[in-house]
């Protein structure tokens, strides 16, 4: 119940004040214990996660730029990548013939083997695009 | 003592006000910590105070800390931390200065009502 309820405010506090906020609540739910209330006399008290965040979030709006160049990052990468990989299909194979008949000719080409290394580098680009779009998604819910 | 409940909006716009003025005092009176405070005022908080929450009483700790007037410093005790709050210079000055507009002020409405009720 404590951590549920701990990791709930943490989630809501300014990132200036949750340190010293959450070591606060800390400190009150230990001195509960110690004076035979129980956490959900603590809970009670101290209201939703949100009524008890209230006050610290008061004049605080998160900001949208971190998560916003983190996307723009994954995107610039995911692009460069996309694009060198387009590149590499074109100008990398060695045209050695035509296998198949009239009616659906096959070109073969060959390339160097193993996973170019710009596959890795695209994924790593749309996952830095996606968790920026997800943190941008949160941000713009706590505001 | 019948009439407002101290929980109407009324109530909690003066509530505001006093309980920094409230908490300034008590920690005027010797180091304390949040516990003994939440515990002080209950004891002696009547309608007003007692029952204090955290959620009114903490955010005014932070912004007496922030402004200066308390400074606050962290004790490990066996494994647990707890915070023992201390009034500095400027907060004393403070607590002295808004003592005596906190007696003005009601001594000036005190009054009027005082008027208001002689005539009638």
């Amino acid at each position: 119940m404590r951590e549920q309820y701990l990791r709930a405010v943490r989630r809501l506090l300014p990132r200036k004040v949750r340190q010293a906020v959450v070591r606060d609540l800390e400190e009150r739910f230990d001195a509960a214990a110690d004076h035979g209330e129980s956490e959900a006399d603590v809970i009670a008290r101290l209201g939703t996660p949100e009524e008890f965040a209230a006050p610290f979030r008061e004049g605080w709006t998160p900001a949208l730029w971190p998560p916003l160049l983190l996307a723009g990052l994954g995107l610039l990468v995911s692009a460069a990548c996309g694009l060198g990989l387009w590149l590499q299909a074109q100008l990398g194979g060695e045209d050695v013939g035509v296998i198949g008949g009239a009616d659906g000719p096959t070109r073969i080409y060959v390339t160097s083997g193993g996973v170019s290394p710009l596959w890795l580098l695209l994924a790593l680009g749309l996952a830095l695009l996606a968790a920026g779009v997800l943190w941008l998604r949160r941000r713009g819910l706590q505001r | 003592m019948g009439g407002m409940p101290v929980d109407s909006r009324y109530g909690q716009q003066f509530k505001k006000g006093a309980l920094e003025l409230v908490l300034l005092c008590l920690i005027a009176r010797g180091e304390t910590y949040g516990y003994e405070i939440l515990t002080a005022l209950d004891r002696q908080g009547g309608r007003i105070f007692g029952g204090a929450r955290e959620g009114s009483v903490y955010p005014v700790l932070y912004r007496l800390e922030e402004t200066g007037l308390i400074s606050s410093r962290i004790r490990a005790e066996g494994g647990r931390s707890r915070k023992y709050y201390a009034i500095t210079p400027a907060g004393q000055a403070a607590l002295t200065e808004r003592t005596a507009f906190w007696r003005s002020f009601s001594q000036c409405v005190d009054g009027f009502l005082q008027d208001e009720e002689d005539a009638r």
